[in-house]
Formats: C-alpha cells, sequence, structure tokens
C-alpha cells in the first residue's frame, strides 16, 4: 500500500532538556536515529497535556478555540489580541482577548488564562508548547517565523500568507526548527475531498486534463461595518497601531478591520486567497502536485472593488497551467468546489458532499496496492495527534506555500494585467522582473521578515 | 507649462497615435481598450483623499493595467508629477507611489528618494523602490543607512535585506556593533536574511555582550546555514 505520508522527523537519543529544546537542538544538531522518551514528548510531563496559546481572537480565532478546548490533551495557558474586546467581527459579534479568556476560564472553571497585548509575551513563554494563529493574513509570517524560531508547535490559519517570498521564509523557518506545523486546511480532514483525490490520484476518471475550483466573489460584508468608511477616533483598548503592523499606515475607520480585513490588499488578497487555502489546496492534493506548481499564469480576467476602503478582485478567472498539461481554472463563475475532469469521467467535492459521472466510478475500490492519500477526520485532532507523534500533519507547511502560491501568482497576473510564466523550482516569475517584485512587499518599520 | 500638464499632453499624443496605429489589428482580452480613457481621473487623482470615492484611482490603475511601453512612461511622468505637487494630497502620494511599483523605472529614483527620508512617507517610498531592479536603488538605500536613524533606519535595513543586498553587508555589520538596540536587531535579523557567505562571516565576527541581541545573532547564522 502506498501512503502518501511523509514522516519527517527522526528520533533523537535522550537527554534531560525540555521538550521544545530538545527537539530544537537535536534537529539542529542532525542527530541519526535513537529512541526518545515520552517523558520528552510531553505526554508524562507534570501536566501530560499540550499547552497552548491562542493568538488572534477574533472570528477563527475564537471558533477554532472552542475546538481545542474540548480536546483532553491540551490546555489553553494564554490568549493575545491587540483588541481587548469590541464589535465588527463576524456578523457584528464581539470578540477580543478578553471575551476569549472568558471562554477558557469557563471550559477549564478557573481564572488561570492569561491574556496578552504582545504576541510577543505570549512566545516568550516556556511553559507554552505551541501556539494557534488567527490573525489577519499580514501578521502570519513574522508571528509563525518568531513562534518556530522559539520552538513552539503551530497550528496557522490559512491563507497561509500574504506573499509568495513569506510563504516560503516561513516554511524554511518551520524546517529549520523542526516543529509541527498544522495549516487551517480543514477540508483535508473531509473524506468527501480526501475520497474525490484518491479517485484522481488513481485514475478512476482516467488521464486528468482539467481541474475547476469554484471560489466566492464579491466583497460581501460579513462584519456589517461596509458602511462604517469615515475616519474615527480609534476605540479604547484596540491597538489599531500593533493591528496595522508591517502593513502601510491608514486612518482608523470601523470598515478596514474586523472581519472585513480580507477585502484590503494590505492585509489579505480577497476571496482568491480567503479560500485559495481551500479549494485550490485540494486541487493540488488531487493533481499530485503538492510540492511544485504551474508554469503558467494565463488568461487572467478580473474586476476589483470600487469600495471607498475594499480593493480586492470581486470577479475573476485564471488559468494555472502545469507541465504535465493540465489546465487549473480558478473563478469565482465555476461551480463551487472542485471539479476534476479526466478522459473517462469526472468527481466533484465540496464541503461534505461529492459526486462523480458514473456509478462505476462512484463504487471504485482503492486497492491495497494504490495510493492511499493521509487520512485525518478531524483537523485539529490531528494536530494534536502530530504534536505527540512528531508526524507531519495532513496539512502541512511546504504544502499549504504552494496551494497559497497560485493565489498570490493569481491576484499578481490580475494586478499587471497580463499572463505570467513561473517556474516553481526556483519560485520567481520569468522575464517579468515587475510582477517578480510583487512576490514580496515592503513591511512598515519596525516590522521585518 | 506646468510639468504635468506637458506629461498630460504627451499622454493625450501618445494615447491618440497608439490607437491610430492600432485601428486595424484585432483586440485581444489583455490590450487597453483606449476609448475608455479617462484623462480626468489623471487630474483627480491628486486631490483624492479617503474615504472619497475611488473611481478616479480605478480608472487610473486599469490605465496602467493596459498601457504599453510608450504609455508607461507617459504615465510615470504623470506620477512624478504627482508627488512634486505641493497641493497633492497624502493619500494621494501614497497612490502615486503604489502604481510606480506596477511601472518601475529608475527615473522615479530621485523623487522617491526624496520621500524616503520623510517619517510620513518613508515606508510607501520603498514599496516603490523595492520594485526597481536597478543598481541606483540599492545605492540610494544604502547611503540611507548612513544618513538616517530610528524607524526610518530600521525599515531601510528591511528593504536592504529583501533586496538581498551584498554590498550593504558592511554597512549593516557596523550598524550591529551601535548601541541602539532595536537598531542593532534590525541589522542582524538583516544578516541573517542575506544569503551570502560575506553576511556570515559577519554575523560569526560580531561580539556582542547583550544576551538578547547575542540570541538574535544565533538565529541569523541558524538561517544562514540552514
Amino acid at each position: 500500500m502506498i501512503v502518501s505520508k511523509t514522516k519527517s522527523y527522526n528520533q533523537q537519543s535522550y537527554k534531560p532538556f525540555s521538550r521544545r529544546t530538545f527537539l530544537r537542538r537535536t534537529a539542529l544538531a542532525g542527530a541519526a536515529f535513537s529512541i526518545v522518551p515520552s517523558s520528552v514528548l510531553g505526554a508524562d510531563a507534570p501536566s501530560g497535556k499540550f499547552t497552548m496559546g491562542f493568538i488572534g481572537t477574533g472570528n477563527n480565532g475564537t471558533n477554532w478555540l472552542r475546538g481545542f478546548l474540548r480536546d483532553d490533551r491540551v490546555r489553553v495557558l494564554a490568549v493575545c489580541d491587540v483588541n481587548k474586546e469590541g464589535p465588527g467581527y463576524w456578523d457584528n459579534s464581539i470578540r477580543g482577548r478578553e471575551p476569549a479568556r472568558r471562554m477558557v476560564n469557563q471550559a477549564y472553571g478557573d481564572e488561570s488564562c492569561a491574556a496578552y497585548e504582545d504576541y510577543r509575551k505570549l512566545i516568550a513563554r516556556d511553559d507554552i508548547d505551541g501556539i494557534y494563529i488567527g490573525t489577519p493574513d499580514h501578521w502570519h509570517a513574522i508571528i509563525a517565523i518568531e513562534a518556530a524560531s522559539a520552538g513552539k508547535d503551530i497550528y496557522g490559519q490559512k491563507p497561509l500568507s500574504l506573499t509568495i517570498a513569506e510563504g516560503r521564509a516561513m516554511s524554511n523557518a518551520v524546517r529549520l526548527n523542526n516543529v509541527v506545523w498544522q495549516t487551517g486546511s480543514q477540508q483535508r480532514s473531509d473524506h468527501n475531498f480526501r475520497r474525490a483525490c484518491e479517485l484522481v490520484r488513481n485514475g478512476r476518471i482516467g488521464k486528468l486534463h482539467t481541474v475547476r475550483c469554484g471560489l466566492p466573489g464579491g466583497t460581501p460584508d460579513f462584519g456589517k461595518t461596509a458602511k462604517k468608511v469615515e475616519t474615527e477616533p480609534i476605540p479604547k483598548d484596540f491597538n489599531y497601531d500593533r493591528w496595522l503592523g508591517p502593513a502601510p499606515a491608514a486612518p482608523y475607520c470601523p470598515a478596514r478591520v474586523g472581519v472585513n480585513f480580507r477585502w484590503v490588499l494590505d492585509y489579505s488578497g480577497g476571496q482568491i486567497t480567503d479560500w485559495g487555502g481551500h479549494h485550490p489546496d485540494i486541487a493540488q492534493w488531487g493533481m499530485d502536485t503538492e510540492y511544485t506548481g504551474p508554469v503558467q499564469i494565463k488568461n487572467g480576467k478580473g474586476k476589483f472593488s470600487n469600495h471607498p476602503i475594499y480593493n480586492t478582485a470581486t470577479d475573476y478567472y485564471f488559468e494555472c497551467i502545469y507541465k504535465n498539461g493540465v489546465t487549473l481554472i480558478i473563478s469565482n463563475k465555476e461551480r463551487g468546489g472542485v471539479t476534476f475532469e479526466g478522459s473517462d469521467g469526472w468527481v466533484w467535492a465540496n464541503r461534505g458532499r461529492h459526486k462523480v459521472s458514473s456509478e462505476e466510478i462512484m463504487n471504485a475500490k482503492i486497492g491495497e496496492n494504490e495510493t492511499h492519500l493521509y487520512k485525518s477526520d478531524d483537523h485539529i485532532t490531528n494536530f494534536v495527534d502530530c504534536v505527540f507523534s512528531r508526524e507531519q500533519c495532513v496539512a502541512p507547511i511546504e504544502v499549504a506555500h504552494r496551494s497559497i502560491s497560485l493565489a498570490h501568482l493569481g491576484n499578481i497576473a490580475l494586478l499587471v494585467g497580463r499572463d505570467l510564466q513561473w517556474d516553481p523550482d526556483t519560485e520567481q516569475i520569468i522575464g517579468d522582473p515587475t510582477a517578480n517584485a510583487m512576490l514580496s512587499r515592503a513591511y512598515r518599520s519596525p516590522w521585518m521578515l | 507649462m506646468k510639468h504635468y500638464q506637458l506629461s498630460y499632453i504627451t499622454l493625450c499624443l501618445v494615447l491618440l497615435c497608439s490607437a491610430c496605429a492600432t485601428q486595424q489589428k484585432p483586440i485581444e482580452p489583455a490590450q487597453a481598450d483606449l476609448t475608455n480613457l479617462n484623462p480626468m481621473a489623471w487630474e483627480k487623482i491628486k486631490s483624492y483623499d479617503m474615504p472619497n470615492d475611488r473611481s478616479a484611482l480605478i480608472a487610473v490603475e486599469e490605465n496602467i493595467r493596459h498601457a504599453n511601453p510608450a504609455q508607461k512612461q507617459a504615465m510615470g511622468e504623470m506620477l512624478i508629477g504627482v508627488l512634486q505637487d505641493r497641493q497633492a494630497t497624502h493619500a494621494a502620494n501614497d497612490f502615486a507611489m503604489r502604481m510606480m511599483a506596477r511601472i518601475p523605472s529608475e527615473k522615479f529614483i530621485p523623487v522617491l528618494e526624496h520621500y524616503l527620508y520623510q517619517e510620513d512617507y518613508s515606508h510607501m517610498a520603498r514599496f516603490a523602490l523595492q520594485s526597481i531592479q536597478s543598481p541606483q536603488a540599492d545605492a540610494v538605500l544604502r547611503d540611507a543607512l548612513i544618513d538616517t536613524e530610528g524607524e526610518i533606519l530600521i525599515g531601510v535595513i528591511s528593504s536592504v535585506a529583501q533586496r538581498n543586498d551584498e554590498k550593504a553587508i558592511p554597512l549593516l555589520a557596523k550598524i550591529a556593533n551601535q548601541p541602539d538596540e532595536p537598531t542593532a536587531e534590525a541589522a542582524i535579523h538583516a544578516l541573517g536574511r542575506i544569503q551570502s557567505k560575506l553576511a556570515l562571516k559577519a554575523l560569526l565576527d560580531l561580539h556582542l555582550m547583550n544576551h538578547e541581541l547575542d540570541k538574535a545573532r544565533i538565529n541569523a547564522i541558524m538561517r544562514q546555514t540552514r
């Protein structure tokens, strides 16, 4: 049986260090095989638990915090957000570090959870084994690299990065520091998508020629703040300057922050990247191109928002052409989900369901000696499992970087208005220095990549 | 006649000639539709402020997106004109620098250098400078390593690192030894980012008594040796 699941951690000789220090130093030393006692891996640690801190407790942060609180192997010790407590999140709900702290304390029946405004204080805690990153996209890279350098295991939300250069730096940092990484691409733990990809990878639809990713369009007013575009005084207890971080300075208005940040190119890439960590990620999984990418971005067409603050693409279409001849189409005009089209049929998948073109394909069994993809039935459980086993998660960072690169390249092609030639090995746009320069951005001081 | 008015007339003439020349060519999806040009948009951007209607900015951005080399050159002159106009708003200057990154040119360097030294504009000046693949742009940033301090200097260090400028290594090594801790840390971090044996040597040669800075140095060395 071929299992597409990479074991990325060697077992090391026992030394009486803390778990994180041990793993980091042995990775640097490049030690060979030896035995690791479970006490080093945390299973028999004083609490027996994997301790965590949550950085970014807005929408996703709060939602996923609930999930982690249900895992008995996890103990959340701290939360962090630059917003103490305020509206502007999903359906104008109230989120921030204080609501998150209350949630944790209620779950554990005590007052033990700390709340920080500065993520560096949380990362500096030696008693925290891992972190969750749920900040807006423009903060992912800095926090991830610092956390990895501190030896923390990381559950990082999608989209992985704001630029391709950031994603590369993040992936390198995780690898260098030998920490466990799970991307918040939870569709990889949905058996419908796995089944669809296994059917494709095992040739059940014949020779694959086209993949279609249907993503949403527009700039929906999730936070109910889209009309609040006038400059206002910064709310008390909201560190807006820290919220902006490496992004360009801009006057404060409610429309800019909260859940609607994703419609501003300084902080995110709109629907293309918001969903780029989902359906295009599944596309790459089914195509068996997880560690590479296309060679061309073609026929890009886009329309951008004319809102006073929002400027991401509202309608879009672009093609990613692969060396093996497959065309991956990403558009808000395609059927929602992922459709794989081959010479002998098709398979479509979306959350919680999948369809195929024939009963034969529907009933196809994947043989023992065929490709069986990484099985994960729950994304949080998979991450915590891997923290203890030191195995690679179902959505590792290099795979996430390659997936979101499609979205970043798509956005670049739409912004410059021309086709791009991409070298997935060197990760450079060929013959177009202007577009190539857009693989990274200048950071606002004092922040650095 | 003001500089931007001359550039505006030049732009219109270039666009008119292009329109005549391309009349017989089939229209491809990516080419500019010159009939949609809005010359008034270019005039309006100088007075743009947030959160006003961005139609003029969107029109200019669309022009730039579909411009041919001759048109880009003329548009570049218009963008310089915005930055040189004392009446232009902060938001207009911000926009002009963002658009310069879409059509980078060495001609932008002198005006960007001027803004590089201003606290309110330094970041966006670097945003544009980083897109200009030119030794001149590198030289301007290296000069700023000497002539700036505080957060402007840290920003310049960041851009030098992102451009992987090996010629800046001796300057960064010197900055890594100066007393301001955040600036020193930034320089150390930059030496870790510039992939070069020279940068690695500079890190190894640093002797730092400050424990936190030495930790930063070790992290930077690790990045070099991956």
